[in-house]
């Protein structure tokens, strides 16, 4: 497991944690992002390109952005305040790892999800929904929220954050509940 | 009771006011339709996360979703909100858009060439060139003084780019005599620093590492990790509310889940999760 310098990494439980499941810590050289460069390019949080050369013109820097990058994006298209910003990155992360397709070394269009299996409870159904979609659930007549179970309203509306990872559910936010 | 039909055509007649409306009627079908697929193919761009248009064609024809018919509709997509937040859409890099910036900064640092003053001058030996050669130190290392410093450091330096599971051990990478021809030579490669030249075999296999140097090397699901904090100040985090999340990785399979939360004491935890939710346990190879 590569990791950087950072101190919560360096901690002696997660030494000993390591020490006992056979992981071999290694650590990256400080203030260099490069070599971490596959996850900090997921983060988003470089300001340079993987294997940037040597003298490359500085206005050319773009960041990678890839899971800040679509959160944002997200947020943006569901006009959704910024303090969702941890739904929406949750939720590309799944929708990422279930849906993006890229090809293998053998030529054939697989998922990450697909490659990892058994990774994920969720399907596509429950994926593949715009974050911040309206979604109405139905609620069952013993719920705590339904209030007359023969002639009052037995559902609930709100907005898609994202899918449970656990079982084929998803999490919504619930605009009356707040 | 209605009279039988003589002539077909006098039957089929239609007066050219019609004939007008029944055009643009057509029109507004393919009007209609045309909407409809333009917003089939704004769900799937959003549904699927804000991927680029290729993207979502590739996504759907893994799920097995019938798209031709959508294909010039995915593809000519325009999001707003994805040219409101301009920026890299994914976080790897082609190898053409790789080679592009190699061959330019290549050409960039590269030297001028020099004008030919006299005929025959180039013919002339240079008596700076045996000066510019570089040599080794002369000190050696403590741990093994039969080996220079220089030699022992770059060994340690090439190795930091290479799986972890093929060198447990640093005093291996110490020992490992196939480096130290390849040490000899000067032009160590720079771009051994970066992530895509993870797994790049060095020394006698130089010929191997630069054929699988353009194709990806997949290591088994849960064996090469990533881990990293990642903040969420960009995003406009409120300080009440969490401010970051890690990223857990795994470099083999790209599978990879953001665990938001407000403080970084407890990575351990996080880690926990990660393993509970792919199910598997680290896999240590040899």
């Amino acid at each position: 497991m590569r990791i950087d310098g950072a101190k919560e990494f360096q901690s002696e439980e997660i030494r000993e944690y390591c020490a006992d499941n056979n992981v071999v810590l290694q650590l990256v050289v400080a203030y260099n992002h490069t070599m971490q460069a596959r996850v900090e390019g997921a983060i988003g949080c470089v300001e340079i390109i993987i294997d940037l050369p040597f003298g490359f013109p500085i206005n050319n820097i773009i960041s990678l952005g890839c899971v800040k990058q679509h959160s944002r994006t997200s947020l943006l298209h569901a006009n959704k305040p910024t303090r969702f910003w941890d739904d929406a990155t949750k939720d590309f992360s799944i929708k990422k790892v279930y849906l993006w397709a890229s090809t293998d070394t053998q030529g054939k269009l697989q998922t990450s999800h697909d490659r990892m299996q058994p990774a994920f409870f969720g399907t596509y159904k429950t994926v593949a929904v715009p974050f911040g979609s309206r979604v109405i659930a139905q609620l069952p007549r013993e719920h705590r929220l339904v209030k007359n179970g023969s002639f009052g309203d037995r559902f609930i509306e709100g907005t898609y954050l994202y899918s449970d990872s656990a079982t084929p559910c998803i999490w919504m936010f619930s605009i009356a509940l707040q | 009771m209605l009279d039988e039909i003589d002539n077909v055509d006098d039957e089929g007649y239609v007066p050219a006011y019609l004939t007008q409306d029944r055009i643009e009627g057509r029109f507004q079908q393919r009007y209609e339709l045309m909407l409809q697929r333009r917003e089939t193919a704004e769900i799937y761009h959003t549904s699927h996360g804000h991927c680029n248009n290729r993207q979502t064609v590739l996504n759907l024809q893994a799920k097995g979703i019938e798209c031709n018919h959508l294909q010039r509709y995915i593809l000519a997509h325009r999001c707003d909100a994805c040219d409101a937040a301009p920026g890299r859409r994914h976080h790897r890099v082609k190898a053409t858009t790789k080679a592009k910036r190699k061959a330019k900064s290549i050409s960039k640092t590269a030297a001028p060439v020099a004008t030919v003053i006299a005929p025959g001058f180039e013919s002339l030996p240079n008596p700076h060139v045996e000066q510019l050669d570089l040599e080794h130190s002369t000190i050696t290392d403590a741990i093994d003084p039969t080996v220079t410093i220089t030699e022992s450091l770059a060994r340690l330096f090439q190795h930091t780019s290479k799986n972890p599971s093929d060198n447990p051990d640093i005093t291996q990478m110490r020992n490992m005599s196939v480096i130290a021809k390849d040490t000899a030579n000067p032009g160590i490669d720079t771009g051994a620093t970066g992530e895509g030249a993870t797994g790049r075999i060095c020394g006698s296999e130089g010929a191997t590492a630069n054929a699988n140097a353009t194709t990806p090397l997949f290591s088994p699901p849960g064996t090469d990790l990533r881990m990293d904090w990642g903040d969420a100040c960009s995003l406009g985090c409120l300080p009440d509310l969490n401010q970051y999340f890690l990223l857990v990785m795994d470099k083999g399979t790209e599978y990879f889940v953001s665990f938001p939360t407000k403080t970084r004491a407890s990575p351990l935890a996080l880690l926990k999760q990660f393993v509970t939710l792919t199910g598997r346990k680290f896999v240590f190879c040899e």
